[in-house]
């Protein structure tokens, strides 16, 4: 092909796209600078939730130290690593997911394609929900909190792992949102796309082990909801294995891999706003 | 244009023929190809949609979820045409007639059926960095602005996104904002501007870049007089000092008239003509019309036998001739008639235009 130009090394165009989602997430913090009540109010919803649903699983331990293998403090633990996770997809994927359909709708999409920017990296991380920000480190908290309850050491070997495995957890996360996403341009009007991650995602509040049978199976083979939630708590815990997180890694390469494979062929549908 | 504009733009014209010439020779191992190379190719491009076709009711919808009945929509059927560079091209037909759909097939958004494109050397579908780097695509009434945010915000994302080097942002940003009118709105939120100021800094925004192949789609639609006038001189003056090449599709035969050389008419996806635009009319309207202004009172039958009578009031007339015969008939008229001034002119364009599409139909 006639004039192109050698492409950006990978340092180089890591740094440009660093770059890019600086600015196109100051540009959305800068939007929403208006709203502060709405960061606060935000911030004190999120924290009623958290404590609300550490004291609810309490319930479960009335009658016994553990439940399927789970004591308290290591269900809390789960429960702030999915507190932890589900902030970020409402915070990264959900402001973009969500107005993924008005991209197609109005036409904005045009836009997207024409820019000289990986169009996934555009679509998945223009925007930036503000408010779920604070989640995270909530979650995070909780989950320091029942550490020390637990009052176990973390070796630095398990806290590798919980990296390891939370950034493929991630992955599979984002991987999935990039799934969805391509679904509104086959059909427009999907206006749940978000509703049927938030679905998969919450089913990993809870551990596998504490569904049975066929659901365990579904939830662990099917979707990634193991590979969401539990895995990386069970590392952080001294229980996980290196084939584990070896097989995890593996997943979550093929995941990205896969769901930019789809993207692309969904482009290909693409048929625009009007013809 | 201020006059810093005006070097700036010289200036700028001189370092893209340097880019360009580079890229060319290395492309074609020889400068003297680079006028003959068209900037675009279509060859049989096809792009066909099936669409689900549905009748009104509920029912009519109940039984479409379970049988769904597609009909094929032929968008653009078999069209070939060839642009050079720094010609600016319009394209005329009716809603629907494929204008929007050829554009988005060379901008790359949509993957023809059929067909071989190329533009600026590059196959659009692949939507290679360096290509989209090379265009853009501006579309009346959508926005590509930060809503809540400023113009600049987004002219500052561009930057990025395009990588265009501060230098020479900051110089085209001068030109851009000079020519454009638009200094006193970049820093206001774009949802506080109105339809006009918007479309301005639209048009800014997908511009410094400094494409060289500019696709505009209605880029006056909905505009006031003012703002269309704006957004005309200015694409006039970037094709013209950039020698970038444009295609343009408008509802505003005046957007036509104004910029374009060269017309493309394409109806039912096929291409009905392809050529200049007084071609097109000669072609097209094989009658003149003669507007005489009397100084007496005459007989309609004697203004008849002259031609077909289209406007008539006590001391004037409109009517039409055929063309072939236009300057003996005009000078029977001032022999034959009281007549103080006889003017001759083609029809308006948009007649030329509408019988055009009106002939097919009937």
């Amino acid at each position: 092909m006639a004039g192109r130009s050698p492409s950006l090394p990978g340092g180089q165009r890591l740094r440009r796209y660093l770059r890019l989602l600086r600015i196109f997430w100051s540009a959305t913090v800068q939007a929403e600078l208006e709203y502060r009540l709405n960061f606060l109010s935000n911030a004190l919803l999120s924290l009623f939730w958290l404590v609300w649903a550490a004291l609810g699983v309490g319930v479960y331990f009335r009658f016994g130290e553990t439940v399927n293998g789970w004591s308290y403090p290591e269900l809390l633990v789960v429960m702030g690593w999915f507190f932890a996770v589900n902030g970020l997809r409402q915070a990264v994927i959900q402001p973009n997911l969500g107005r993924m359909t008005e991209y197609v709708r109005m036409g904005t999409l045009d836009f997207v394609l024409t820019k000289p920017v990986n169009s996934q990296f555009m679509v998945s991380f223009r925007h930036l929900g503000i408010y779920n920000l604070l989640d995270p480190l909530l979650g995070i908290g909780l989950m320091v909190a029942a550490l020390i309850w637990r009052g176990e050491m973390v070796s630095v070997i398990d806290l590798v792992g919980w990296v390891v495995l939370g950034a493929g957890a991630l992955s599979v996360v984002y991987a999935l949102a990039v799934a969805i996403q391509s679904l509104a341009l086959w059909a427009i009007g999907g206006e749940a796309l978000d509703d049927l991650l938030q679905g998969v995602v919450e089913a990993g509040r809870f551990p596998v082990q504490m569904y049975r049978g066929f659901v365990r199976a579904l939830l662990t083979f099917a979707l990634p909801v193991a590979v969401m939630t539990t895995f990386p708590v069970e590392a952080l815990l001294g229980r996980t294995t290196l084939k584990l997180v070896v097989v995890v890694t593996l997943v979550a390469a093929a995941a990205l891999v896969g769901a930019s494979l789809v993207w692309r062929l969904s482009l290909r549908h693409y048929r625009g706003a009007s013809a | 244009m201020s006059f810093l504009g005006r070097s700036l733009a010289g200036q700028f014209v001189t370092r893209m023929d340097v880019a360009l010439e580079a890229r060319y020779s290395s492309a074609e191992g020889d400068r003297g190809c680079q006028d003959l190379h068209p900037v675009i190719t279509v060859d049989g491009l096809v792009k066909h949609f099936r669409v689900h076709r549905r009748e009104a009711g509920m029912r009519a919808g109940l039984r479409g979820l379970v049988h769904r009945e597609y009909a094929l929509v032929r968008a653009v059927d078999g069209i070939s045409f060839r642009v050079a560079a720094g010609e600016v091209v319009g394209f005329l037909g009716p809603n629907g007639a494929g204008k929007t759909t050829t554009l988005k097939c060379l901008a790359g958004l949509l993957y023809p059926d059929a067909g071989a494109l190329d533009v600026a050397g590059f196959r659009p579908f692949e939507r290679d960095q360096d290509f989209l780097g090379t265009i853009t695509f501006v579309m009346g009434q959508r926005n590509q602005l930060y809503w809540d945010l400023p113009a600049m915000e987004t002219f500052h994302a561009n930057r990025e996104i395009y990588r265009i080097p501060r230098s020479d942002f900051e110089a085209t940003l001068d030109v851009v904002v000079n020519l454009l009118e638009i200094g006193p709105y970049l820093d206001r939120p774009v949802r506080n501007l109105s339809l006009g100021e918007r479309m301005r800094c639209e048009l800014a925004a997908g511009l410094l870049h400094r494409p060289r192949v500019l696709f505009l789609d209605e880029p006056t639609l909905g505009l006031d007089v003012t703002a269309q006038a704006a957004v005309r001189r200015f694409i006039s003056h970037y094709s013209h000092d950039y020698s970038a090449t444009v295609l343009l599709t408008s509802h505003y035969m005046a957007d036509i008239t104004a910029l374009a050389q060269r017309v493309l008419v394409i109806d039912h996806g096929v291409l009905r003509h392809d050529g200049d635009l007084a071609a097109l009319v000669a072609q097209r309207a094989p009658i003149r019309q003669i507007t005489v202004t009397l100084t007496g009172d005459v007989d309609d039958r004697a203004l008849a036998r002259f031609g077909n009578v289209v406007n008539r009031s006590k001391l004037s007339a409109v009517i039409e001739v055929p063309r072939d015969s236009i300057s003996a008939v005009a000078s029977q008229m001032l022999t034959a008639l009281p007549v103080s001034d006889v003017s001759i002119a083609d029809p308006p364009i948009e007649e030329v235009i509408d019988r055009l599409f009106t002939e097919r139909d009937g």
